[in-house]
């Protein structure tokens, strides 16, 4: 039995969209704001159906990265009837599936293609083909990931932009002294869905539902990081994880199966400053996915009749910074080479939260941004990134971090400076961890690694 | 961003030893054969009213200029106007090629700096403002803002290039005060860097361009008596004459900071310099040049308010620049790569096994390429995960990914997909067998540059036109660092 509540206030969002966008005019910019799992992907093939059917010719999409341009063109293949051509860099290795998928050319060309119905591929390479040929309406996805300076590059190309993104999520950033251009209004490090506002022709469009976070997330992540309202598109009976009861009772063993019932996990390690690649939260990290996999976890949902297997392709370990990353993949890796029924644990995703944008696992383990740090920067306060880690999952998130976060986060509290002009960010990081950290407080279990 | 690792550890290091560690085998800055050292003193509470500067390409030959009473704009105007007539003097002295390098103490005073120069470069000449002194000023930001430009070498901090030479044991914080920077590098006979810096906390002023409170005090009593004295004359005789307790003052505390940019200077002068350094200078050279060439031209005139498409391109030339000198860095200095392989930056291992002339046809094109293949044998398992882009240190356009690795004996395979053509006529080189070979994931960057699209075409952007154009013509306006093609 769905959420009919959902269901119903998704359809309306639909049709206004439909009816918004085919009255988009020329240097007009359609943006619809999306919470995590909504069905932004589904409302970009759909509606460059709907652009397709009203008489546009081709209808380009512009996309982040090679990742998203791949996953976007399979959806569009697999859902419609639709000629797609996939616009891709001189250099870029093509996946293979993706040249055996029907109905799809893949060109460096933009000129190459047999009259595709819809083009996609990365803003860095639409930047590439000024001057060539020009399109009346254009779609933007991730358009809160893009940067003003990109949009600068591609707008010419295109007459009108339909803008989808999600506002929560990582800002784009730069490595440079940001403080040159802030505040300016010229400001290049603005998001392309920022800049787009300023063209909007009305208010944002919001998409109600997350349907990829369960119950026990979707009210900590609205609270915490949105302040637009959306509920889940799922019940509470209707997402379930089962794992072995072989319970060894370690603290992995009772955190994973609280997180089990409950969605959620927060493992605690003593307090204690380490450097960024921690070893003992990569080592903590490592036990606790590799005693997921050995307690055989299944699930059952609202998309598939009966149980169903979870596949370590389908786990992920979140991190902050590449080190930790690369810790956790040397741990995993390495029980993966010494044990045989851990082979598995090389299709484990481990990546940090900016190559997390976007994507969608069933479970998520997430090495806290603060733990063991000395100091809260900005970077590791961000609100985007907290966020990111903590809506990737459709079942269960599992925290784990060196104790202390509380005292470091009453040690810093927010001193970032105000711009004039530049509205305030919202939300705040130092008030969205101490949301989170509350939260996750209630599912505390302390590890002895 | 890198090197954070090692850094940790040299602080940890330093502050057990009391004495700095070196975190570069080499100067990754250019120093020019005769840059221009400068320390200047602010009055207290007023943002742009310059009290004395000193200043000099000869540490025997310090120019020292005071205003005993910089709230008055006939005495400020004169210390301004002889300082930047000799500023132009310096620049129109350099030989041809050679641009301009300013050294300060530390970088509160290149952004006092970045103000003297901002608050007279627009004014019209007369009424007390020489044509020097407006276009002194010109060169004066220019310089300084170059400097946010990753790489640049026009204007020096000393506190910010030092401490990116050695690590101290003190917070970053406190490494950004001059004296006691310099006594934990280098500590008197017979003391440790740590108990030196201590005592330089304590004595004397900071480098600039704030005084201290208590030195204030004793000025200010000095500064009421010569107004007192002068009772609103500014004859420069008599001002000169009056002003002398003030200079005086002024001119010892400036002493002290010109002796301590000095030694700072030499500190860094020491150390050897880094091959690219002398690159990223030449380019420096080049953006003069460009600059000289605008300026001189009498209708020369300058943009107040950036616009949209020049910040784009400026974004975008920075972020390259800064992509480049953070791979060179490693390329030239070991323990900079050291650095970059305890963060999982980068790795080295000796070839074990070269295939150069391997040619493939990858899936989904029809004609053979060049794919050469190169197995490197490592000490320890790789930190770099499979599929990971890198780039060959010693020659960065060689790019490839590593397609194979195993764990005993820890090995990566890695082939190369760019950099395998003939350029300038040159075969590409490659690893060696039986030779050491390091790579990177620090991607240098192209060093081309994609077209920017003209303002009128960019519709997105139109609500960002500043409201006021202070130049109508915009064929002469200079916009900093927008060369006229950008995509050469």
């Amino acid at each position: 039995m769905p959420n009919e509540e959902a269901v119903h206030a998704s359809e309306r969002v639909t049709l206004e969209l439909t009816s918004r966008l085919l009255k988009l005019g020329a240097h007009e910019a359609l943006i619809v704001d999306s919470p995590p799992g909504a069905g932004k992907t589904t409302l970009v093939t759909r509606s460059t159906r709907t652009l397709v059917d009203s008489g546009v010719e081709t209808v380009p999409v512009v996309v982040q990265t090679n990742e998203q341009a791949n996953d976007l063109v399979k959806r569009i293949s697999a859902d419609f009837d639709l000629r797609v051509g996939r616009l891709v860099g001189s250099s870029y290795t093509v996946p293979p599936y993706l040249s055996r998928l029907p109905r799809v050319q893949i060109e460096k060309n933009p000129g190459d293609f047999h009259r595709p119905q819809v083009v996609v591929a990365t803003a860095s390479k639409w930047a590439f083909c000024q001057g060539r040929q020009s399109y009346p309406v254009a779609v933007i996805d991730e358009a809160y990931q893009m940067r003003s300076d990109l949009l600068y590059r591609v707008a010419p190309l295109f007459g009108s932009f339909l803008a989808v993104g999600d506002p929560g999520q990582l800002d784009p950033f730069t490595t440079l002294d940001e403080k040159p251009w802030q505040g300016q209004p010229y400001d290049p490090l603005q998001t392309a869905g920022a800049v787009l506002a300023e063209n909007a022709d009305g208010d944002p469009l919001r998409l109600p539902v997350s349907w990829r976070l369960p119950q026990a997330a979707a009210r900590l992540v609205q609270e915490a990081f949105y302040d637009q309202a959306f509920m889940a598109g799922t019940l509470p009976t209707e997402r379930r994880l089962h794992l072995d009861t072989v319970d060894i009772a370690g603290w992995a063993d009772k955190t994973l199966t609280h997180a089990a019932e409950t969605g959620w996990g927060f493992c605690q390690l003593p307090a204690r400053h380490t450097p960024p690649g921690d070893p003992e939260v990569a080592a903590s990290l490592a036990m606790l996915v590799r005693r997921f996999v050995e307690r055989h976890p299944w699930t059952s949902n609202e998309a598939s009749a009966g149980d169903r297997r979870l596949t370590a392709d389908r786990i992920a370990v979140g991190t902050v910074q590449r080190a930790q990353e690369a810790a956790v993949r040397s741990a995993l890796d390495q029980l993966a080479h010494e044990h045989e029924h851990l082979a598995c644990l090389r299709e484990v995703v481990v990546a940090t939260a900016n190559k997390l944008q976007g994507r969608e696992f069933d479970v998520v383990f997430v090495w806290h941004p603060l733990s063991g740090r000395q100091d809260a920067t900005e970077f590791h306060l961000e609100a985007g990134r907290l966020c990111v880690l903590l809506s990737r999952h459709r079942h269960a998130c599992v925290v784990v971090s060196r104790a202390g976060i509380r005292e470091l986060l009453d040690a810093h509290p927010n001193s970032n400076p105000v711009y004039l002009n530049v509205p305030a960010k919202f939300p705040d990081g130092w008030e969205a961890h101490q949301q989170v950290l509350e939260h996750l407080g209630g599912h505390r279990v302390d590890a002895l690694p | 961003m890198s090197g954070a690792l090692l850094t940790a550890l040299l602080r940890v290091r330093a502050a057990q030893e009391g004495r700095a560690q070196r975190a570069a085998r080499f100067r990754h800055l250019h120093i020019a054969d005769e840059p221009l050292v400068v320390a200047a003193y602010n009055l207290a509470g007023d943002p742009a009213s310059p009290l004395g500067i000193v200043y000099g390409t000869d540490r025997e030959r310090p120019c020292f200029r005071v205003a005993p009473e910089p709230r008055n704009r006939d005495i400020r105007f004169r210390l301004l106007n002889t300082f930047f007539s000799d500023f132009v003097a310096y620049v129109d002295a350099l030989p041809e090629g050679d641009p301009p390098q300013v050294i300060a103490g530390n970088q509160a005073t290149l952004d006092y700096l970045f103000r003297i120069g901002d608050s007279v470069r627009f004014l019209p000449v007369g009424e007390g403002v020489e044509p020097e002194t407006v276009l002194g000023g010109r060169h004066l930001v220019r310089l300084v803002e170059r400097r946010q430009r990753p790489g640049a070498a026009t204007a020096v901090a000393l506190t910010r290039d030092l401490a990116a030479h050695w690590i101290t044991g003190q917070s970053a914080l406190e490494d950004a005060a001059l004296g006691p920077l310099l006594a934990w590098i280098d500590p008197p006979e017979g003391q440790t860097g740590r108990g030196a810096a201590e005592s330089a906390e304590h004595t004397g002023l900071p480098v600039g361009p704030l005084p201290k409170p208590e030195w204030d005090e004793k000025l200010a009593r000095l500064i009421t008596k010569f107004n007192e004295a002068r009772d609103g004359a500014t004859d420069p005789k008599l001002v000169s004459r009056l002003g002398t307790p003030v200079k005086r003052m002024v001119r010892d505390a400036l002493m002290e900071s010109w002796d301590d940019v000095w030694r700072g200077l030499d500190l860094l002068v020491d150390l050897p310099e880094a091959p690219h350094a002398q690159e990223r200078w030449a380019e420096d050279s080049e953006d003069w040049a460009a600059w000289r060439k605008y300026i001189h031209v009498p209708e020369a005139r300058l943009a107040r308010k950036t616009s949209a498409r020049a910040a784009v391109w400026q974004l975008g030339d920075r972020e390259q620049a800064q992509r480049r000198v953070e791979a060179q860095k490693i390329v030239d200095d070991p323990l900079k790569f050291v650095a970059a392989v305890a963060d999982g930056l980068a790795l080295s291992g000796l070839v074990v096994s070269a295939d150069p002339d391997r040619k493939i046809v990858p899936p989904g094109r029809k004609n053979k390429v060049s794919r050469p293949l190169f197995t490197l044998s490592l000490e320890r398992p790789s930190p770099l995960p499979l599929h990971t882009e890198v780039f060959w240190l010693d020659r960065l356009a060689c790019q490839g990914r590593i397609v194979e690795m195993t764990m005993s004996p820890p090995r990566v395979t890695i082939e190369i997909a760019k950099g395998t053509r003939r350029t300038r006529g040159e075969d590409p080189t490659f690893p060696r067998l039986g030779r050491e070979a390091r790579f990177t994931t620090l991607d240098p960057g192209q060093d081309w540059r994609i077209k920017l699209p003209d303002a009128d075409e960019v519709w997105t952007h139109s609500h960002m036109v500043p409201e006021t154009q202070a130049v109508a013509d915009q064929d002469s306006d200079f916009v900093p660092q927008l060369p006229d093609g950008d995509d050469a």
